[in-house]
């Protein structure tokens, strides 16, 4: 049950936010071993009819490991992004583990069309997942997919990548998200949708 | 155009047409792609993208995970319970209700599984000692632990009453009871809380689901102390963190991760009521974002419960709230613990006076409001006998204003005393059974230190003086100084903690003892008072001021013993002062000073022997002696060393005659020992070995009894080696240098034997590296002493690898403690010089 001492996590982020790099490397274990934790323990232990929560985990997160008496407030935007980032990592690593799981231990190396997905479903899957194995399994190899674009999606347009990183990943709300990027939420709304049918269009290999 | 541009003229184009009907994007499209085609398609492709996706990546990546399968508790049993089925899933674990596996009696219970994340590491013992504690918390109202275990996982569980009921708020709801009959159910709930907190247990998560009603309208609070029990020693996070979960009932210490009093469960009583009256929560943040709720709580003042009601309430439901209500629930929920109530009695009194329409407390009285209360007590009167009583009610509150002082002045005593002895019962129980018994649990001695200052500078703060109270605060102060940082006991180390709570006390005592102190009996405590603060003066590097709160206390001390000279008590008092004084002057450069102290306190010693025989007080007429002795032969005055031996050998005499009568007593033959080899390595000091040696052979048989009768203790290997030591030394100053390198080997054999490794231990270690440089000096005379070559030739050889043995063990220990470099570079820089000269 180590909680890692509050003040450190509220140092790095502080020296983070006055320009120092090193502090995120510091920083970006200690937050990601206890999105981790948070994240099994969400798994192991909620009923069956829950999934996770990611805007928990995330909120839960930083709850524990920034001093909350501290007045700086803007740690909040800067720690959301690295847990957001972090998350990302986590249901990916989630997801092709479950993957492997479900068809013994293996090369994992699934296109959307092996999935069998539509556009539409893709979402419903994400949705559903919680309910059949199949929806479950070709949930998790979407999120593989969406990963893999998202990278792309991140070379042509960094903040849109963002936006997704901590809207899809993150579980921020468009506010949060706006605030963590210090835009309007208007542009998070436009850019999100944007965002979103570019990956979609890429999902679905409609290349132009 | 490059493909930046490129993708950003895409954006722009994208989002003005999501922004417009499918007819207005046309236009737009043709308009600004009339000569790029390939622009215009690729943002019709996006759109077109769009509508196809609308529910695509809108639940959040994680919702494709659900919990993997765990085998279910159902049918298996554990302990003597079988389990039925699941009751509900909560913040802490899993409820089942269970029966009884061999049937002995059928009434259900509910089995509450600990998440494994929240147990930490539960003691087994410990938590056996807490359910203990928590079986005997026997009320009416509160649901009874029955037993509590462990699985075979390692799981805590805990077996409860079964409750069916409904929470508390819901209850409220479905009878749709009246304002006055939920408070009536509320006082019942605090009556609980309050029996809980007599007991010194605290529910830290006080919230409707934990208050249930039952059918027959009993209330019944559930998992009473389970916070507790897992606390028994476990990490305090745990708790912090469960109740981030679900913040809305906890108190701005628990989000804070402060420590947990019952303060606590006053708030989320407050919570809890608000909710009754109001139907809402007093937050603005909802539930979805706990991390504004926690802020909220923090920072936010709630709103007033009348300016909350559900906007379905009547305007006469606002309007019972406003006033009186308004103010006990906001007392509650004061953000600061010491400006709510101070206890559950106080809070539910409160309700119980506003249903009698009598002064709440938690109202500032003032002329109008309190004629206000009287009116509404008497509302049944006639409208003739009304005028009469306003008449009345004026006469009544002028004189009740005389009365008033004195009744605040019993109200304050009584306050006093409630809490001093509240925290006396938190010092005898935590305490006792947290710091005594557990070795490393500075976390929970930290809690309970301050928990005690909460309520010690709560009541400090108390205008006027009640000396009799005054004392018992100082006494508490001190107490808890002594668990801050009371110097030779094992403490937190805060000294800077501890010299504010020693500063209070004697604030205290200096103002309750008035303008004599030295006549009262309690001057004894305020010396004590001095004495520690000055320790950890000490400590905190501030010798000037330690000095001065070394002299305070003499004085004090030397004025009582002019009312007082045959006291023996007082005598070795003034002793102990001037014998510190001296100390403290001699190592701060006024060796004058030192050795009038050191005398003054030799003198009075022997005045308190003459009067007390007592083991003690003779052991400290020896220490005085020596303390004498080694500030006289450090004087640099005329006749210092001569004196200084007088006074050792006054030292080993008094010790002589104490040590007869104590043959079987180890520190006492220790004591003996150490004086007379002090006297032995003094006289070598000032040029007589040959009066040393017999001083330093006569101790060498009892350091080695005692070191054979317990080979591990360091203690007694430091003795026998050091003496070794200086037998080799006196050896070699006395010119056999066969038998100096026999003493030095033996010491630096001594000090490398197991079970230390010496470099594990600074002070074997820094023994070790003096013990291998005096072996060298004694080869090196050996050398020198050798006529043939080569001998000689040998016993350089062996002075030389000594010198290196030990120049290797300083470097080594500097090596692995850079931060002591420092106090090794003599020793270093000597063995160097011995390696150069050899």
């Amino acid at each position: 049950m180590a909680v890692p001492p509050d003040n450190r996590i509220t140092q790095l982020l502080n020296a983070w936010s006055k320009g120092d790099s090193g502090a995120l490397q510091d920083l970006t274990p200690l937050i990601y071993d206890e999105l981790r934790r948070l994240a099994a323990r969400q798994l192991r232990r909620e009923p069956a009819a829950q999934t996770l929560q990611t805007t928990g985990l995330v909120h839960e997160a930083f709850l524990r490991l920034v001093d909350q008496r501290s007045p700086r407030w803007e740690n909040r935007s800067q720690f959301f992004s690295i847990a957001a980032r972090l998350m990302r990592r986590i249901l990916l690593d989630q997801a092709r583990a479950r993957l492997a799981e479900k068809r013994g231990a293996g090369m994992i190396n699934i296109s959307i069309d092996a999935a069998g997905a539509t556009l539409e479903g893709l979402g419903e899957n994400l949705m559903l997942g919680a309910q059949s194995a199949a929806g479950a399994e070709s949930a998790h190899a979407n999120l593989i997919g969406i990963d893999s674009a998202l990278t792309r999606l991140d070379a042509l347009d960094h903040r849109q990548a963002q936006i997704v990183e901590l809207r899809f990943f993150g579980g921020l709300t468009v506010e949060e998200t706006a605030q963590v990027l210090e835009i309007s939420n208007a542009t998070v709304k436009r850019d999100w949708m944007m965002a979103k049918a570019w990956l979609a269009r890429e999902l679905a290999g409609a290349e132009p | 155009m490059n493909a930046a541009s490129r993708w950003q003229r895409v954006r722009e184009l994208f989002h003005a047409c999501i922004e417009l009907d499918q007819a207005q994007r046309d236009a737009l499209l043709t308009q600004a792609c009339a000569e790029d085609s390939e622009l215009k398609s690729e943002v019709e492709s996006l759109l077109a993208s769009l509508a196809a996706s609308k529910t695509f990546m809108e639940t959040p990546a994680a919702a494709a995970f659900t919990p993997s399968d765990e085998p279910s508790w159902i049918g298996r049993t554990l302990g003597a319970y079988k389990i039925i089925s699941l009751l509900a899933v909560g913040g802490m674990g899993e409820v089942y209700r269970a029966i009884r596996a061999d049937g002995l009696y059928p009434q259900a219970v509910a089995i509450k599984l600990i998440r494994r994340e929240l147990a930490g590491q539960v003691m087994l013992s410990r938590f056996r000692a807490e359910r203990e504690i928590l079986a005997a918390l026997q009320h009416p109202n509160i649901a009874r632990i029955l037993d509590a275990g462990i699985t075979e996982a390692g799981l805590p569980y805990i077996v409860m009453e079964l409750i069916e009921g409904e929470s508390i708020d819901q209850y409220c709801e479905h009878h749709g009871l009246s304002v006055r009959q939920r408070l009536e159910l509320f006082i019942e709930v605090c009556a609980a809380v309050h029996f809980a907190h007599q007991h010194l247990t605290v529910h830290r998560d006080l919230k409707p689901g934990n208050i249930l009603v039952t059918n027959d309208g009993v209330v019944k609070l559930l998992d009473f102390g389970i916070a507790k029990v897992l606390d028994a020693d476990g990490p305090v996070e745990a708790l912090t963190s469960m109740h981030a979960m679900t913040p809305e009932y906890s108190s701005p210490e628990q989000i804070r991760g402060e420590p947990i009093t019952t303060a606590t469960d006053i708030y989320s009583l407050g919570v809890v009521l608000y909710r009754l009256l109001t139907g809402s929560s007093p937050y603005r943040s909802s539930n979805n974002d706990p991390y504004a709720l926690a802020r909220e709580v923090c920072d936010t003042e709630p709103l007033r419960p009348s300016a909350n009601v559900a906007e379905a309430a009547t305007y006469s439901g606002r309007k019972q709230l406003a006033g009186d209500l308004d103010s006990i629930v906001l007392m509650a929920l004061r953000k600061e613990r010491d400006k709510r109530y101070e206890s559950v009695q106080q809070f539910s009194a409160d309700v119980q006076r506003y249903l009698d329409n009598r002064t709440v407390t938690a109202r500032p009285r003032t002329w109008g409001y309190s004629a206000s209360r009287f009116i509404a007590r008497n509302r049944a009167v006639s409208l003739a006998s009304l005028l009469l009583i306003i008449v009345l009610v004026a006469g009544i509150v002028a004189t009740q204003r005389q009365a008033k002082i004195a009744a605040a002045e019993r109200d304050r005593a009584q306050r006093h005393f409630d809490s001093v002895r509240q925290l006396a019962n938190s010092f005898m129980f935590d305490m006792h059974d947290e710091i005594a018994k557990l070795p490393g649990s500075i976390k929970a001695r930290q809690l309970l230190v301050n928990k005690a200052l909460t309520y010690l500078d709560l009541l400090a703060k108390e205008p006027g003086g009640d000396p009799a109270l005054q004392l018992e605060l100082a006494e508490a102060y001190m107490r808890v100084g002594g668990v801050q940082g009371q110097i030779g006991y094992n403490n937190l180390g805060d000294h800077a903690a501890a010299l504010r709570s020693f500063q209070q006390a004697i604030a205290l005592l200096e103002q309750a003892l008035g303008r004599d102190p030295a006549s009262r009996p309690e001057s004894i405590q305020l010396a004590r008072a001095y004495n520690l603060a000055s320790a950890n003066l000490k400590a905190l590097g501030r010798p000037a001021e330690e000095l001065a709160m070394t002299s305070k206390e003499i004085d004090l001390m030397q004025r009582r013993l002019t009312l007082f000279p045959d006291s023996v008590e007082v005598l070795a008092r003034v002793g102990q002062g001037f014998y510190r004084r001296s100390q403290f002057r001699s190592g701060h450069g006024d060796p004058a000073g030192a050795t009038a102290d050191a005398q003054r306190a030799v003198d009075l010693y022997e005045k308190v022997v003459a009067k007390d025989s007592e083991y003690k007080y003779r052991n400290n007429l020896v220490f005085a002696y020596s303390n004498l002795g080694e500030i006289q032969l450090k004087d640099g005055a005329a006749g210092g060393p001569s004196k200084g031996i007088d006074s050792l050998r006054k030292a080993l005499a008094t010790m002589r005659v104490l040590a007869a009568d104590k043959q079987d007593d180890v520190n006492a033959q220790r004591h003996l020992a150490v004086t007379a080899a002090e006297l032995g390595a003094s006289l070598l000091g000032v040029g007589q070995p040959r009066e040393g040696l017999p001083y330093v052979e006569e101790t060498l048989p009892i350091f080695q009894a005692l070191y054979d009768a317990d080979k591990t203790n360091r203690l007694a290997r430091l003795d026998l080696a050091e003496t070794q030591e200086n037998a080799g030394n006196l050896w070699i100053s006395l010119g056999d240098p066969a038998k100096a390198v026999d003493h030095c080997r033996t010491a630096v054999q001594l000090l490398g034997a197991p079970p230390i490794p010496p470099e594990s231990d600074l002070e074997i270690s820094a023994a070790m590296i003096e013990a291998q440089m005096d072996l060298a000096q004694a080869y090196a005379s050996a050398a020198r002493a050798a006529g043939a070559w080569p001998k000689r030739k040998e016993f350089w050889r062996e002075a030389r690898l000594s010198a290196s043995a030990s120049l290797q063990t300083a470097q080594t220990i500097v090596a692995k403690k850079p931060e002591i470099a420092a106090d090794y570079a003599a020793f270093i820089a000597k063995d160097k010089e011995l390696l150069a000269r050899h």
